[in-house]
């Protein structure tokens, strides 16, 4: 009776062993930097990308202006020419810090929010009938 | 004419057309088909107490007409339509209009029509309306659809200066609401979207490249429109390198330190014409000739016609092709320099320069590093790049190890050039994985390079960067959740001594 038992015993500790491979984040924070073991997903950088989905606007015809998207301190990091009535996605790299963004078309402008890495913005204003 | 174009319902809301046989005719028109108020008014139409409805058997035509609320108010500004700037032409305007609800109690239901002239400085730069046109609805009958034309005033018509019209619902007694649809403007679109709605100006273009000199970084040069900055206009990030890869580092991430700041300049076509990057050489921790270089990831070689203010020359380890990227590459390639001993000279004591304490501090030197993608309107041989295409996660930024050209030292995860040895990975404490992505991390997922997008002090020669930056480690654990702001100079957030 010990034998199998014995086996089982073996059997659970080598599944166990087998899933081990898999990262875990350590429930006890690391005392130092040689005690830690990061997650392989973590990038290392201060920085994060930013997805800018813009939902033009229907116009007649095309509205070309300049878009600028700028950062909290008024520094333009894209600008570029844009047809207000095109959907366009962009992708910038701002501090790890930043929860929004501007947004300038022409002399319109939008301060926007920085949800989970994303701005939505449409050139579509919201109407509540 | 309504239902032909249902099918690109938004394209007929505000139309101009022009028609060549019999002179110019233009008009401004609203048949509200795309169903959401919110298109027009971001075409500069106005609503006051006004929506859209498309309640069966009561729309006028099509699927959509404005309903007012009930009209139980005589002034003009309770329910109204209000067009976008134009240019007045001549003839009437026409539209169609019908009552809707119980008619017990009504004594007037009315339709008033006015024109605004454009008043600079004044409140969306409307002047004073003048009314010139009253419609009574003869009977308050439901079913009946009023046609109703309006002569223009001779005062506005063909005019050189904006206008625009306001039409009025208004109503005493009972609760009936007003149907209107099909509005027929006789004039020009004249409204500006991109500047606030107010009517279009001439635009200063001095350089004619189609970007105002208002929005236009390079007013007088029409090959370049744009600069965009990265990680901004005022401030650089900093790289931190160490450069003992593929093993184990000391992690005081100072073997190589540089700030950088890009400046993507583009022309008025949204192509790049020329990547500026501001390499400010600061400090290298190491007795190492260490390189620095950067991959645009995704670049072809050919997309660039040149590049200047580097420093290579007289390298042994790098093979330049004709416009200045390192050759046998299959991404555009710049070496910023070979040897950061070029560039920033050993004070004559300490290890490397500017880590030690107490060592003479070398001035920062400065390279403005130019890639040139279109000379004089120019292309290079391989095309434009637009600026969509060199977003600054392109970048990839690397240390080339003591003259070892092999020897590169990218940030987590990034890719080797090809001209890395790729028989190192796996080996000394390097756990890449190139199958799953995985470069240049430890078996702890360790990096050997860090870039810090809002710049930072790095530490003193022998101290790892966990010793001089006390969140550091929480940062990592908790996957930059916490401490984003570990570098910054807060209380409690370093240990002064141990950082440079």
């Amino acid at each position: 009776m010990k034998t199998p038992l014995f086996l089982l015993v073996l059997l659970a500790l080598a599944a166990f062993t087998s899933c081990s491979k898999e990262f875990e984040v350590p429930s006890t924070p690391p005392a130092n930097l040689s005690e830690l073991r990061a997650s392989p997903d973590f990038t290392w950088n201060t920085g994060k990308t930013v997805e800018i989905d813009i939902t033009g606007l229907p116009t007649p015809e095309p509205v070309f202006s300049t878009l600028t998207i700028s950062l909290d301190d008024g520094s333009n990091i894209y600008q570029a020419m844009h047809n207000i009535n095109t959907n366009t996605r962009l992708s910038v790299v701002v501090p790890y810090i930043s929860d929004s963004l501007n947004i300038r078309f022409g002399s319109n402008r939008y301060t926007l929010p920085v949800m989970s890495g994303k701005v939505v913005f449409s050139f579509i204003p919201v109407v509540q009938d | 004419m309504k239902k032909i174009n249902l099918g690109i319902r938004f394209i007929i809301l505000v139309t101009v057309f022009i028609s060549l046989t019999s002179g110019s005719i233009a008009q401004v028109t609203l048949n509200c088909e795309s169903g959401n108020r919110g298109i027009e008014q971001g075409n500069c139409w106005g609503f006051g107490a006004t929506s859209y409805s498309n309640t069966a058997n009561i729309v006028i035509d099509g699927s959509w007409s404005v309903r007012t609320n009930s009209l139980t108010n005589m002034s003009p500004s309770a329910c109204w339509v209000k067009t976008p700037w134009m240019l007045v032409g001549s003839g009437n305007i026409t539209f169609q209009a019908r009552l809707d609800g119980n008619g017990n109690g009504a004594e007037v239901k009315r339709i008033l029509v006015a024109y605004i002239p454009y008043v600079e400085g004044a409140s969306y730069g409307e002047g004073t309306p003048v009314q010139f046109f009253v419609y009574d609805f003869p009977a308050f009958n439901v079913s009946t659809i009023r046609d109703i034309s309006v002569p223009l005033p001779a005062v506005i018509q063909n005019s050189d200066v904006a206008y625009k019209f306001w039409i009025s619902f208004v109503g005493k007694g009972g609760s009936q609401r007003a149907y209107a649809d099909n509005f027929v403007f006789p004039g020009t679109y004249w409204s500006d979207i991109a500047n606030s709605c107010l009517p279009r100006k001439v635009i200063k273009d001095a350089d004619a490249d189609g970007v105002s000199d208002v929005n236009d970084n390079y007013p007088n040069d029409p090959y370049r429109a744009y600069n965009s900055y990265y990680p901004s206009q005022t401030t650089y990030g900093t790289l931190a390198f160490e450069d003992s890869w593929p093993n184990r580092a000391d992690y005081d991430l100072n073997d190589l330190v540089v700030n950088y700041r890009f400046n993507t300049v583009t022309n008025a076509k949204n192509n790049v014409v020329e990547l500026i990057g501001n390499i400010v050489t600061r400090a290298s921790g190491a007795s190492y000739k260490n390189g620095f270089g950067y991959q645009l990831d995704g670049i072809a070689p050919d997309k660039i016609i040149g590049v200047s203010g580097n420093r290579t020359e007289g390298s042994t380890i790098v093979t330049l092709q004709s416009n200045g990227l390192e050759a046998n590459q299959q991404f555009a390639h710049c070496i910023v320099f070979d040897d950061f001993f070029k560039i920033m000279k050993h004070p004559g004591s300490g290890t490397g320069i500017n880590t030690s304490p107490g060592v003479p501090f070398v001035p920062y030197d400065t390279l403005t590093v130019t890639l040139k993608f279109i000379d004089n309107g120019v292309l290079a041989p391989g095309g434009a790049v637009p600026i969509s295409a060199l977003s600054p996660d392109k970048l990839n930024f690397y240390m080339i190890v003591n003259q070892q050209r092999g020897v590169e030292v990218h940030l987590a995860d990034r890719v080797p050039t090809d001209m890395a040895n790729k028989a190192l990975f796996g080996t000394g404490s390097d756990d890449s994985d190139l199958a799953k992505g995985k470069y240049y991390k430890t078996t702890q997922n360790l990096p050997y390079a860090i870039n810090v997008l809002q710049g930072f002090d790095y530490p003193i020669e022998k101290e790892s960067i966990d010793a001089a930056y006390l969140h550091f480690v929480e940062w990592a654990y908790k996957k930059g959740a916490e401490f984003p702001d570990w570098c910054d100079k807060k209380p409690g957030y370093r240990n002064g001594p141990k950082v440079y």
